[in-house]
């Protein structure tokens, strides 16, 4: 063992070694030996952490070209409702046109019930309208899902650089002190987001701190 | 009262929020609605004139939306230009940030059809009474 070899060469004059000088021998012998034994179980951990570390690396693009294709697919299927919903809302204005002309022509109990009609269907323009806006959803699934992308890349950078160097301890101790990087960034802003979002009704309080409302 | 007959431009990287916007701005009476992707390509057709409005996201490559905002102000050209902030960037500093940089007004993501309006609206009056001023 190289322990036994280091501690225990004989070099000139050893044999006239105190006792003193051997217990400090034998001190030093147990704690290069301790070492040796932290070393290689330090080792085997990072060899046992490779493998998981490098199929994670490679399956991280994997999740994200998901990510994109989750976005596409929102975005498509945002586009198909919002082009129904323009189609609900041609017909519905050919419909209060043709209402509205019919009224023109009839008096008495037909001109009520047109009238009704002609409001109900006017109530449809604001609940097309409003199907419309609620699908701005899609743009808020967008922007998280970019910068959850952001965040995956940069593991991936961080996790091959690990593979590459083996300084896993040193990367961990960096990674978790300093808190730099875009991806850590983007991950604080989505967590703060979740507590810190203002509703409109606290901007318009802010704004009209500033004198608009 | 908003004047409808003015040129709006719309600036969105997301297609899906432009359709949006476009849609309800239409709802209120605007017929002539010019869209940009970001903006870069926003301040290119400003330059170009005629615009009566500007209503823009905030997050967008090339060139964000408080950058657009910014440029716009210090334009002698398109200074006093009503410009609406409709954003999903719903923190404080931002909304501080978009005032200190001459935001008309701010919309935040998901919103509805009738606080767009409502905001067209305040935005349109605040110019009519610095006008008569």
């Amino acid at each position: 063992m190289l322990v036994d070899r280091v501690i225990g060469a004989e070099g000139p004059g050893a044999e006239e070694m105190s006792e003193e000088g051997e217990n400090e021998k034998r001190s030093i012998k147990m704690e290069m030996e301790e070492l040796a034994k932290y070393v290689e179980v330090i080792t085997q951990a990072i060899r046992d952490m490779e493998s998981p570390v490098t199929s994670t690396s490679d399956q991280l693009p994997q999740a994200t070209l998901h990510l994109h294709d989750l976005a596409k697919m929102t975005e498509d299927g945002t586009h198909k409702v919002l082009s129904l919903t323009e189609e609900l809302e041609r017909n519905r204005e050919v419909i209060q046109y043709h209402l509205e002309q019919l009224r023109a022509n009839v008096a008495g109990r037909a001109a009520k019930d047109l009238d009704a009609i002609v409001a109900l269907v006017k109530l449809d323009e604001v609940r097309l309208l409003n199907i419309h806006v609620a699908l701005s959803f899609q743009d808020l699934v967008a922007q998280r899902v970019a910068k959850l992308v952001s965040i995956l890349n940069e593991i991936q950078h961080k996790l091959l650089k690990l593979v590459v160097i083996f300084g896993i301890q040193q990367q961990k101790g960096e990674a978790g002190s300093s808190g730099e990087g875009r991806g850590y960034e983007m991950l604080r802003q989505l967590e703060s987001s979740k507590t810190t979002a203002l509703q409109q009704d606290l901007v318009d309080s802010i704004l009209s701190e500033y004198g608009m409302s | 009262m908003i004047d409808t007959g003015m040129k709006v431009l719309v600036v969105d990287d997301m297609s899906t929020m432009r359709r949006i916007v476009k849609n309800v701005l239409r709802q209120i009476g605007f017929s002539d609605i010019v869209e940009a992707e970001n903006g870069q390509d926003a301040l290119t057709q400003l330059k170009a004139g005629g615009f009566g409005l500007v209503v823009s996201d905030w997050n967008m490559p090339v060139m964000q939306g408080i950058e657009l905002l910014r440029a716009i102000r210090a334009d002698p050209d398109l200074k006093t230009l009503p410009f609406l902030m409709v954003t999903a960037e719903a923190q404080k500093e931002n909304l501080i940030e978009a005032v200190q940089a001459g935001v008309s007004n701010y919309v935040v993501k998901p919103f509805t059809a009738e606080v767009l309006q409502g905001k067209l609206e305040k935005v349109f009056s605040n110019v009519q009474s610095v006008k008569t001023s």
